[in-house]
């Protein structure tokens, strides 16, 4: 398979700056996940990388050479949007063996190639069927199947999933996946969806108006946002930020005054001055008596989901969510205290910018 | 503030039954929220209760009045709808204010009601823009605040929400429950997202091409779904479906899969229910993904496994794990971690098996 790297990857569109400098790479059979909102810059990377874009600055390297001159159709990329079209006046069978038609195959390895890439894809029974007798789900997997039939050397999808329902969407990914560890392609995938960023990737790429946010294991993300922007992409709900001051080895909340003992990591780290602390909602504990380092705080609105509750909380004027267990009982309006789970907590800047401890 | 009854109501276009016999009572103050896939008849409800669809059949009622034949501006409710129509040459804040001054209230009212308003959808910084220079999530917000500003006897809305983006969602959802609860304000909510319906409802009624499936508190669609339709359609990831046959002789449930058949002894808990089968019967053994317990070492009851993929969203994991071509999804804490191909034997918290008809899908 392939190795892709992007090296300070630079793209305008007339005044705007699309992509600002972007630089990462995809090992070898590694699944890696562009993340950002609408406008982030990750399609213009991808469309940069399948050579449907030219770069106004920086490179693409693919394998240790540099491929900016090369015409899409020799990257041997399978490029899969979010707008896909099947031929709809062809049988499954015969979309997949499109790609084929121009190649050096005979007809018996077209067939074994097809038959190989519709075990894996469980699109057997669909073989013979048009794409208007198809169900979303199945359309889909036909596409992907499509670009997967030419064994490129790399995958591109953007935002494959995103015209999906949620119950497929939650299927599509897990299947997406178990095929991409089984069929050990590298891949770059697109989303503005944390969920199949954090459920799908081996890493993912954090990038905002073009610029490079953070790159990580979901894990490290997810644990070590760089910075607030980050923190409030990956997480639903977002990581809870508070505006802290921090004086003699305790935090105080800005807007009351109620302070807490530093978590112990922090000690002597943190110059006094003021902060954001930011704490994950399954990292806040609500304790029903006062006790060191609780806060005091109001229950404002409770959202049950039979496996967890997630509780709006208002902390001397500052909306803070709770993530518990069901069988935490809370009434809105209760007088609660509520707790940092001292090991998960992270401090930034005021710029927003993680300090690491 | 008022009570609103659905008497088996009909609605047709041409040969499809777009409403089918749904009956349904909204409490005064309630937060009653119509979820169900595209096309299921949960906006077209939504519109007959509004008075924008004549129903072919049954009746709306109000306070105890029937409004079949009130035009919509006599029912005195707010709707905001998907396709929010703003006043093009209006303000954000003219547009809000809009339903007010159409009822003559001074100003300074106004003023107030609006900001008020503004406040908690957290749009008070646009008030002096045009729609046209509004985002997607921005107009909605507008529309909702219009609809929210007046304090009409029913509020309807259809997908309120839908173009904000996840974390605005979030916070907007919270918002929302919390402005309705003070104001106590009957609500009929339209959403195909069961996760908003779980987090805003006081009670959900699920639907499902045109059939009313079940209306029930979140926790009650959640942990005793009516049938197999809402048990797959409330819930994420979605409640594992394992087919299986009742035998009776052992009080046991046979699990077919390729090479051979399991058996899963039913626990003393579900002896009641299981009374009215008999043997032979189809069955599916229903569990949600949180009540399947991970083992590494052989247990009791315990289904051997391999396992198949991590899912780690962060504050949880997400685990598929497969006996041949029987797959489960279990959900865990983050701390979890198995690695792949490894033999696991897993097992069913016994509160949170469920058993549903194959043929019928309802629940036993």
């Amino acid at each position: 398979m392939a190795e892709i790297n992007i090296i300070s990857l630079v793209k305008r569109f007339g005044d705007i700056v699309a992509l600002n400098g972007i630089s990462f790479n995809v090992k070898h059979d590694e699944f890696v996940t562009m993340l950002g909102p609408t406008g982030a810059g990750k399609t213009t990377t991808l469309r940069c990388v399948a050579g449907l874009e030219k770069p106004d600055g920086g490179e693409v390297h693919l394998d240790g050479a540099n491929i900016n001159a090369l015409p899409p159709g020799q990257r041997n990329m399978a490029y899969v949007s979010q707008h896909y079209a099947l031929y709809p006046h062809m049988t499954v069978y015969r979309n997949l063996q499109f790609p084929l038609d121009k190649t050096a195959l005979t007809n018996d390895e077209k067939k074994a190639r097809i038959t190989e890439i519709a075990g894996i894809l469980h699109i057997e029974p669909l073989l013979q069927r048009y794409p208007s007798k198809l169900s979303g789900g199945e359309m889909q997997r036909v596409v992907i199947g499509r670009a997967m039939v030419r064994s490129p050397q790399l995958f591109l999808l953007d935002e494959p999933l995103s015209n999906l329902d949620a119950k497929l969407r939650e299927e599509l990914r897990f299947e997406l996946k178990r095929l991409q560890k089984e069929a050990g392609a590298t891949t770059l995938f697109v989303t503005h969806d944390q969920i199949e960023a954090m459920s799908m990737s081996d890493r993912v790429v954090v990038i905002n108006k073009g610029e490079l946010q953070q790159i990580g294991t979901p894990a490290e993300i997810y644990s070590y946002p760089a910075n607030t922007l980050v923190s409030s992409i990956v997480g639903t709900p977002a990581m809870n930020i508070v505006p802290v001051l921090v004086e003699n080895n305790q935090f105080s909340i800005l807007s009351n005054g109620h302070h807490a003992v530093l978590p112990s990591k922090y000690m002597n780290l943190l110059p006094a001055g003021k902060y954001q602390l930011g704490v994950r909602p399954e990292d806040v504990k609500i304790v029903l008596e006062t006790s060191a380092n609780a806060l005091p705080a109001e229950v404002l609105v409770i959202e049950a989901f039979g496996y967890e509750k997630l509780v709006d909380i208002d902390l001397a004027s500052l909306r803070v969510r709770a993530r518990v267990s069901p069988r935490i009982q809370v009434k809105v309006g209760e007088k609660i205290f509520i707790q940092f789970e001292e090991h998960k907590v992270r401090f930034f800047d005021v710029n927003g910018t993680l300090i690491r401890s | 503030m008022a009570k609103v009854e659905l008497r088996n109501v009909v609605k047709r276009y041409g040969q499809t039954v777009a409403v089918d016999h749904v009956n349904l009572e909204i409490d005064d103050g309630e937060f009653l929220i119509l979820l169900g896939p595209s096309g299921c008849g949960k906006t077209t409800t939504l519109r007959s209760i509004a008075g924008l669809e004549a129903v072919d059949e049954g009746e709306i009622v109000i306070d105890d009045v029937v409004v079949n034949n009130k035009r919509p501006s006599d029912r005195d409710m707010a709707f905001c709808f998907q396709q929010y129509a703003l006043y093009p040459h209006l303000t954000a804040f003219e547009n809000i204010a809009f339903p007010l001054r159409t009822q003559q209230m001074n100003n300074q009212e106004i003023d107030s009601r609006v900001t008020e308003v503004g406040r908690l959808l957290q749009i008070e910084d646009i008030f002096k823009r045009k729609p046209s220079k509004l985002s997607a999530g921005d107009q909605q917000r507008v529309a909702l605040a219009r609809a929210m500003v007046r304090q009409p006897k029913v509020y309807l809305m259809d997908e309120p929400l839908s173009n904000l983006d996840a974390q605005l969602r979030v916070d907007m959802r919270a918002e929302l429950r919390r402005l309705q609860i003070t104001n106590q304000i009957t609500t009929v909510y339209v959403t195909h997202d069961q996760v908003e319906a779980m987090a805003m409802a006081d009670r959900i009624a699920i639907m499902n091409l045109g059939v009313l499936q079940q209306v029930g508190t979140p926790d009650e669609v959640y942990t005793y779904p009516a049938n197999l339709f809402v048990a797959n359609f409330i819930g994420s990831p979605s409640m594992n479906f394992i087919n299986c046959n009742f035998q009776a002789s052992t009080h046991s449930l046979q699990i077919p899969t390729n090479s051979e058949t399991l058996i899963f002894r039913l626990p003393d808990n579900i002896k009641q229910v299981s009374t009215g089968l008999h043997d032979g019967s189809e069955l599916v053994l229903g569990i949600r993904p949180e009540d399947i317990d991970i083992h590494t070492e052989p247990v009791e009851e315990g289904i051997e496994c391999s396992y198949i993929l991590l899912e780690a969203l962060g504050s949880e994991n997400i685990h598929h794990t497969g006996h041949g071509e029987l797959n489960m999804v279990v959900r865990t804490s983050p701390a979890d971690t198995y690695s792949e191909g490894q033999s696991l034997w897993v097992s069913f918290e016994h509160d949170g098996i469920r058993l549903f008809d194959r043929n019928s899908g309802m629940a036993i």
